[in-house]
């Protein structure tokens, strides 16, 4: 009796799963074991003539500086972006948070506005506003700026202009993601603190940061992983330019798997960087995972 | 008897529209009584897809037409941009969904497609009234046709696509001569430095199109190839000597030009982010002495900038003298019917008549088009810019010789090529940034890599080097194709 109801749960639960599941092996597992499958084939995409390399594709990008290249510009966006869009939606939150800010309403749909505008418009937008003569230009001229600043047009800014708009950009949803953090933390708690004299200072300190340092392990875990993963918006503001300043593995893989001027685009060496790279996005996932998990052993003792 | 009603219409149609433009209604008549006769009143539908953004609004007109004519026929036309186009066909190939009439994407060559049944033949559904009337050169074997079998038709004449436009306003107020613009590099280089100290951050010497890596490599192969590099057209692999022609010192010289010019300050600082159409509506805006593209910017100027006043030269040639033209290869492989489609009469029908003077003329006199069809130029071309243009074109560009129309055996070897990174085009662009400052290094490496990336695919399609090799070719003169 007490063995077929536990069998009618599974069942439940299998047929809950199910859609997720079919949606995650159509649209996520096929195309990952496809692109593996892709990843040892010489193969441009276009023809139908397809020869099995093996892992040649993998030990020619191991010495293909332009790999490296976008290898090295993804992890240096991550770095330009990551940590002001932690601390930039944190403070965010934590005021809007406040109970006694009148128009929270209005100024959490501000912040978020930028988070549901397609990246795209976004990038061609924000390409005219950072422009040597666009309005960012205009207002630094104000302030005694004499040469106008190409921000996107030269290596060493490019990179972080783009980290710079993709953190405008997204700093909204991260807002939300701490706000339900920083509402987690029970009033309680907070409330006795007050009444034992602990100024706003402490009380963020000493109780609202420790509390929600779980999911702050988890929203940086986010934001890591979303930040390798960042394509269209420097597809469309540089298109990995100037002279592959910040060709991130996004676009790296893109030009690489259609574009091309007298050759023919190469999918399988696209597939094969795509591989490499996930290989090592899931290598930082597993081990900030485990770095999030000590932390909340930690909390717990 | 189905595919013989449908080519005597056609053939009908494309007489009575080239014999006079206003006969389209009674031709309208005749054409629903027979067609609809022959489909047995079923509604066709012809599903096309091309890249011709230029020619868009033309073509919904004409749709729209079409299917007046023809109620039983049913147009779906899709517009996409080159990248799109690529993913969307090969994609839609692979799954047997292929579009009834689609256009040969960018990169492609006609062999591949065929080899890979894209296409159908499309001879017997074509009259050969129809296929006389395009120009002498725009049909060719390797090209358009393979075994004497037509598989896809050019979209319009080739005519050189880098001539030198400049604002006539500009070149007054800084003491310029529009009526004598600049002959030389020197006084091209010059000029711009003019420009650009006297613009004095309100306009530069050039504007450039520095996101678009395919039209920096057309403009630097034109210069080169005007400098004698032999460097041939945008996309088109080219040996002397055994050698590709990408470290010889005359297209060292012309990425030369990119760096004197970047050093200057002369190149509009937006250009390195900029598309063609940005860079093009942004020197209509006074924004630049120059912008080198071709002929498609005069009506788009026209309609949306009537008071621009522009003018167009001929590309600089060296100080020495220009040692070959600015080169441009024959008509290019566009539309063609698909293996899979079903109606292939109703698609022959709509090539029919989008090749039909009357539509063909439509576009030329909207400017930036140079048809393919015989006679059709000479009539409708009426903006005396678009005749100065097409006239430039003619007589500073050279036809180059094409390895496809000439060897067709090395088609299996641009199949089989693989992309150098960066490209030619990508290198102006690090030239541009500041990125690159040995030019001749960075040509250096280019010229070698390519060497090794065209040798290896020779090797493998069993084709010797040499097939992309023209002795016979002067680059002062068109190339003879009747050799």
């Amino acid at each position: 009796m007490h063995a077929q109801r536990r069998r009618k749960q599974y069942l439940w639960c299998w047929i809950f799963v199910l859609p997720t599941t079919l949606f995650y092996a159509g649209f996520q597992a096929w195309p990952i074991l496809s692109s593996f499958y892709y990843s040892m084939l010489d193969w441009s995409g276009i023809s139908s003539s397809k020869t099995f390399v093996g892992l040649a594709n993998f030990a020619e990008l191991l010495q293909d500086p332009w790999f490296w290249n976008a290898f090295a510009n993804s992890f240096r966006y991550m770095v330009f972006s990551v940590p002001p869009l932690i601390v930039v939606s944190l403070l965010l939150a934590v005021l809007l948070n406040e109970q006694t800010l009148r128009g929270r309403g209005a100024f959490r749909t501000m912040f978020f506005l930028p988070v549901v505008t397609t990246a795209s418009i976004v990038g061609i937008i924000m390409q005219f506003i950072w422009s040597p003569t666009g309005a960012i230009n205009a207002l630094i001229q104000l302030f005694g700026v004499e040469r106008a600043v190409n921000f996107l047009g030269q290596a060493g800014t490019a990179l972080p202009t783009v980290a710079f708009i993709g953190v405008w950009k997204d700093v909204g949803i991260y807002m939300i993601y701490w706000l339900a953090a920083l509402q987690s933390v029970p009033r309680d708690v907070v409330e006795a603190a007050e009444i034992d004299g602990a100024n706003k200072w402490k009380v963020f300190w000493k109780i609202t940061v420790p509390i929600i340092l779980p999911i702050a392990g988890v929203i940086t875990l986010l934001a890591v992983i979303n930040s390798l993963k960042v394509f269209d918006i420097v597809q469309t503001m540089t298109g990995g330019g100037p002279y592959f300043a910040t060709d991130v593995m996004g676009t790296f893989v893109y030009r690489t798997a259609y574009e091309s001027s007298v050759g023919m685009p190469r999918l399988g060496y696209a597939s094969a960087a795509a591989m490499l790279f996930g290989f090592t996005v899931i290598l930082i996932g597993v081990a900030g995972n485990a770095l999030k998990g000590r932390i909340a052993r930690h909390r717990v003792d | 008897m189905k595919k013989f009603v449908s080519l005597g219409l056609a053939a009908a149609m494309a007489f009575s529209l080239a014999a006079c433009g206003t006969a389209s209604s009674s031709a309208s008549g005749s054409g629903q009584a027979s067609t609809g006769e022959s489909a047995g009143g079923e509604t066709i539908t012809l599903r096309i897809m091309d890249s011709s953004d230029s020619t868009q609004e033309r073509r919904k007109v004409f749709n729209q037409e079409f299917m007046e004519r023809h109620p039983e026929i049913k147009v779906e036309y899709t517009m996409l941009s080159g990248d799109q186009l690529t993913q969307t066909l090969t994609t839609a190939i692979k799954n047997g969904d292929a579009p009834d009439l689609f256009c040969l994407p960018g990169g492609v060559k006609l062999s591949t497609a065929v080899s890979e049944g894209w296409y159908q033949p499309m001879t017997d559904y074509l009259s050969q009234e129809f296929i006389d009337s395009f120009s002498p050169g725009s049909l060719n074997e390797g090209v358009t046709t393979l075994d004497g079998e037509i598989y896809v038709l050019p979209e319009a004449a080739n005519i050189v696509n880098s001539l030198v436009f400049y604002n006539r306003d500009i070149f007054e107020e800084c003491g310029l001569d529009p009526d004598a613009p600049p002959e030389t590099w020197s006084e091209f280089v010059a000029a711009c430095k003019t420009i650009t100290e006297h613009g004095n951050g309100k306009y530069y010497g050039i504007i450039e199109s520095g996101s678009a890596a395919q039209r920096l490599e057309i403009e630097l192969r034109s210069f080169a190839n005007i400098a004698g590099a032999k460097c041939n057209y945008y996309g088109v692999m080219s040996v002397v000597d055994g050698q590709n022609p990408f470290a010889s010192d005359a297209m060292k010289s012309a990425l030369d030009i990119y760096a004197q010019l970047a050093a200057d300050g002369s190149i509009h600082p937006d250009s390195i982010n900029l598309d063609a159409p940005s860079a093009r509506a942004m020197f209509a805006q006074g924004q630049a002495g120059f912008l080198i593209q071709g002929s498609w910017c005069i009506p788009t100027w026209r309609a949306e900038n009537p008071d621009f006043n522009f003018d167009v030269m001929a590309l600089p040639v060296p100080d020495d003298g220009a040692k070959g033209g600015n080169p441009y290869t024959g008509a290019q492989p566009w539309m063609g019917i698909s293996a899979t489609c079903e109606h292939p009469e109703a698609a022959a029908l709509y090539l029919t008549e989008l090749y039909g003077a009357d539509y063909q003329s439509k576009v030329v006199s909207d400017g930036g088009f140079v048809s393919c069809i015989e006679g059709v130029n000479e009539e409708a071309m009426s903006d005396p810019m678009m005749l100065k243009y097409y006239n430039l074109a003619m007589s500073s560009g050279k036809l180059s010789p094409d390895p496809l129309a000439l060897n067709p055996e090395t088609a299996e070897v641009y199949s089989q090529v693989k992309e150098v990174t960066p490209n030619l085009g990508q290198i102006v662009q690090g030239v541009m940034a500041g990125s690159i400052t040995d030019t001749a290094g960075a040509l250096d490496t280019f010229s070698a890599d390519t060497q090794a990336a065209w040798q290896a695919a020779c090797d493998a399609a069993g084709v010797d080097i040499s097939a992309f090799e023209f002795d016979d070719w002067d680059p002062m003169a068109d190339y003879d194709y009747s050799k």
